[in-house]
């Protein structure tokens, strides 16, 4: 796979490159702020990456268009905001979501990994499988995944062994008895907290209770926030009945749709005379002799709309999450805070008692449902998938190894795991090693063909040296590659001469201007091929 | 023309004889004469796989394919190419074997023949077979040709074999087997080799979009789909015995396919491949884009359960077939218009008749079709 041109812009602005070549890619400027990120980004959010455009770059007044080659095939992806139009030949697909989104890149494009999630398996999200072939600038850490969230560290190890064709993840040593007696306490817990805190069924909790106070400032300042959180969670809910309407309209669908293969029953002819029902009978109207469908063609459709299903219940899985996650910044919200009134305090000192439990309970929740997973997956593992699962991890970290060991002979440091643990985060040049030989491991052990893009490649200062050779080393993997830099003065033409190396020089660009008038046309011709009117 | 009226002849000859094909067997007794159809055989599905592809030869592969309208199975021969007022009619044996020798080829033309000298005017004379040996052809790249390009000695062995095959035949009258007939007979056959896979006879059947071809096992089902209803044309009504008087009465008794509706049944099964998705069809996206954003996606997603509705709803068959066609001819007729003006141009009364489209959903289908076929 490899990244070709993209596209940033729109109707007054706009920002085009169409020269990513295969091999080495660097991007470089002489000073920050030319737009390495912005372009690194763009890629990214194409391809369904959770946005980390500088804070200064309004991302989503604009459309970028990514054109990425596979097989052969160009693949034009078009994403503004949270809507993807894709063109894979002639073939237009859209997508307001990224599950459907990524549903299309594992059917039309390329398999994509699933993993057990919540007991449920799935296509993994981009924006935990970019992190297999992408770093950004920001963000960087070592110890964990970034945009810790809905997904957890061990779900990327199970992407790793998806990736690898192994079928189960982790190994469980708990006995299956002590699991269920877990789950039994914890759920004899939650039903304790529930009844003693009566608080958190009551859903009257309005702000009108906190009108009552004179600090009129202070709750202006309250009411402001909580506005917008509050209207985030609307379109959320807005968003949730409406993937909850379309699915429950499927699902009819899918009923009538069987109902509908059922053919009427009609009588036959026959002579009441002598009984025989070898009556000849010219129909003027059978002129046809073929069925509209045919089983196989059913099938196939009933299977869409079940998938369609399927789509909209991780929607709303994904949308509630989001939901629990607003309705968090609500309580803190109020928690931070400080107003005086009595009545305020009383009603506040009762609601924390209560987050404490809440939290508890959301806690037992998570821990219920993990437990449950550990269950399944304890009787399902197989000693077989146990060994390869470590095998596999054990190349990886032996490639990091190996890879940091030609970077750099003289150092005692040793990787034992593709994550540091979480006392002992690598940071400076030495985090650049680590992510650049975690790229490196990913690309050459898993064998992926994704192009492998980091920004600011040798950001803290790698020294020239190892550079160098870090260079050298990954230059052996068969993946495109897009690297971002920012280049000192005395480094000026560095790549320019280097025959491996495709330098992109930003340089020219006007400081925090990427975006200019004069490329609005090609951008608009572009943008119009894929029959998308810019407005 | 000849007064013709019928008989129940004295004798109605009921052959079962295993390569017999269903024929329209004319009897002359003085001044009556009567069109008596023979049994048919059995047919294994390699024989049926050939008759198949036979179809769809006549109907794509000859110059005069166009002419064709009316497929009459297993009636006067194993398939009898007919024109849209019936006064045109093409006659075709076919013969699955490999390597027939030319003998067996004489004898295999038999049906031919007798439908040679009979009253009926046939216009062509066509034999299909799935191969030859080496030792028939003048040219060997050549797969349809005449008697021209059959080398001397098989010819004369072929000769052989039909004019044994003909003494056999009660119901080929011993005056009628003359030299001159023979002669003229030959010179009138036309000889074809079928020498491609049934995907291959599949895809020249409509223009579609190169792009939505679909694979070679989509491609097979819609032949065997094809060869399932022809074979099955075999059981619909007892033919034995009948007689009728000029070729359009064959027509009366449903055991014919028509062009339009195998081009049909070609570019529903493929277009309708993948109904649900994200897809939107290219002329579609006009209409897709002047829809409020934040309800194009339901629509979309109407559109395409309509259509699996219509799809399934088996008892509405006829409507959805006559609608397509409708549809189909519109496009075809009219390939410059877009589709807001191709939805006016379809006949409101077919459309209403189908009850599983509504106005944004008949459009959706129009689409579908008019980005499928190639014009």
């Amino acid at each position: 796979m490899m990244i070709k041109s993209i596209f940033i812009g729109n109707v007054n602005e706009a920002y085009t490159f169409e020269d990513f070549r295969e091999g080495l890619n660097i991007i470089s400027s002489d000073d920050n702020n030319k737009g390495k990120t912005i372009v690194i980004q763009s890629i990214m959010y194409c391809m369904g990456n959770v946005p980390t455009f500088p804070t200064s770059f309004l991302y989503e007044d604009y459309y970028h268009i990514l054109y990425i080659e596979d097989a052969g095939k160009l693949i034009k992806i078009c994403r503004k905001a949270k809507n993807f139009v894709i063109q894979n030949g002639e073939e237009y697909a859209v997508f307001d979501n990224t599950s459907e989104f990524k549903r299309y890149w594992n059917k039309n494009i390329q398999k994509l990994p699933v993993i057990k999630k919540d007991n449920v398996w799935r296509i993994v999200d981009p924006e935990l499988l970019v992190q297999l072939f992408f770093v950004g600038q920001d963000k960087k850490t070592t110890s964990d995944i970034i945009n810790k969230g809905w997904y957890k560290k061990g779900d990327f190890y199970s992407l790793l062994y998806s990736m690898a064709g192994i079928e189960d993840d982790e190994n469980i040593t708990r006995d299956v008895e002590s699991t269920k007696n877990k789950i039994k306490e914890l759920k004899y817990e939650k039903e304790t907290l529930l009844k003693e805190n009566k608080i958190l069924k009551d859903e009257n909790i309005t702000f009108e209770y906190l009108s009552a106070t004179n600090d009129k400032i202070a709750f202006e300042n309250i009411l402001k926030e909580v506005e917008k959180i509050k209207n985030k969670i609307l379109v959320l809910k807005k968003e949730r009945s409406n993937a909850v309407s379309r699915r429950t309209k499927n699902e009819l669908a899918l009923k009538e749709l069987r109902s509908l293969n059922r053919t009427m029953k009609a009588g036959r002819i026959a002579c009441l005379d002598c009984g025989s029902n070898h009556i000849a009978y010219e129909s003027s109207d059978s002129e046809f002799s073929f069925d509209i469908s045919t089983a196989v063609m059913r099938r196939q459709i009933l299977d869409s709309v079940q998938e369609k299903i399927d789509i909209y219940n991780e929607e709303i899985d994904r949308l509630t999450n989001e939901i629990i996650i607003y309705q968090k910044d609500l309580d803190s919200t109020l928690q931070v805070d400080d107003i005086q009134l009595e009545a305020l305090l009383v009603r506040r000192r009762e609601m924390e008692n209560a987050r404490e439990a809440d939290e508890r309970i959301i806690e037992i929740d998570g821990e219920l449902k993990k437990l449950s997973e550990d269950l399944t997956k304890k009787e399902t593992i197989s000693e077989d998938v146990e060994t390869k699962s470590k095998k596999l991890l054990e190349d990886i970290v032996n490639t990091m190894n190996k890879f940091y060991k030609s970077i750099d002979s003289t150092s005692d440091i040793i990787y034992n795991d593709i994550f540091t643990t979480r006392d002992k985060i690598y940071s400076g040049s030495e985090a650049t090693e680590f992510h650049l030989a975690r790229m490196y491991a990913f690309a050459k052990v898993l064998k992926h063909r994704f192009p492998i893009i980091i920004d600011s490649f040798r950001a803290e200062d790698l020294s020239t040296e190892r550079e160098k050779r870090a260079i050298n080393k990954i230059l052996e993997l068969e993946n495109q590659l897009i690297f971002t830099t920012t280049l000192k003065e005395e480094e000026e033409n560095k790549y320019k001469d280097n025959m491996l190396i495709h330098n992109i020089d930003f340089s020219g660009h006007t400081t925090n201007k990427i975006l200019l008038n004069k490329h609005v046309k090609r951008f608009l011709e572009v943008a119009n091929e894929m029959m998308i009117t810019i407005k | 023309m000849i007064k013709i009226s019928f008989i129940v002849a004295g004798y109605i000859r009921y052959y079962m004889q295993y390569n017999y094909h269903p024929l329209l067997h004319i009897v002359l007794g003085g001044k009556f004469m009567a069109y008596i159809v023979k049994s048919s055989e059995r047919l294994r599905p390699s024989a049926a796989d050939t008759e198949t592809k036979a179809l769809l030869y006549l109907m794509n592969f000859r110059k005069d394919s166009d002419e064709i309208h009316y497929f009459v199975v297993d009636f006067f021969n194993d398939l009898t190419g007919m024109s849209k007022m019936s006064n045109k009619l093409w006659d075709l044996q076919s013969k699955g074997g490999k390597k027939p020798s030319p003998y067996i080829i004489g004898t295999e033309l038999v049906t031919l023949f007798k439908n040679f000298v009979s009253e009926l005017k046939f216009d062509k004379y066509i034999i299909f077979m799935g191969g030859v040996t080496s030792s028939l052809r003048v040219d060997d790249s050549l797969t349809r040709f005449t008697i021209s390009n059959i080398k001397g000695t098989a010819l004369t062995k072929l000769r052989d074999g039909l004019i044994e095959e003909c003494k056999k035949k009660t119901y080929i009258s011993d005056e009628d087997i003359t030299e001159k007939n023979i002669d003229e007979f030959l010179k009138e056959v036309y000889f074809v080799i079928d020498n491609q896979d049934k995907a291959y006879y599949i895809k020249k059947i409509i223009k579609l979009n190169p792009l939505i071809i679909p694979g070679e096992e989509t491609l097979v089902a819609i032949f065997n789909e094809i060869r399932d209803v022809q074979a099955g044309k075999k059981n619909i009504s007892v033919v034995e015995g009948v007689t009728l008087e000029a070729p359009d009465e064959a027509l009366n008794y449903g055991r014919h396919l028509t062009t339009t509706e195998i081009r049909l049944l070609v570019i529903n099964r493929i277009l309708n491949q993948k109904v649900i998705g994200s897809n939107v069809p290219r002329s579609f996206i006009d209409i897709y884009m002047n829809f409020p954003e934040e309800r194009r996606k339901n629509m979309l997603e109407d559109c395409q359960l309509d259509l699996s509705r219509a799809l399934f709803n088996t008892n509405c068959q006829e409507d959805f077939w006559r609608l397509f066609e409708n549809i189909y001819n519109v496009i075809v007729d009219n390939p410059q218009d877009d589709v807001n003006k191709l939805y006016r141009r379809i006949d409101k009364n077919i459309a209403e008749r189908s009850i599983d489209f509504n106005t944004l959903s008949l459009k959706y289908f129009i689409s579908v079709i008019k980005d499928g076929v190639e014009l």
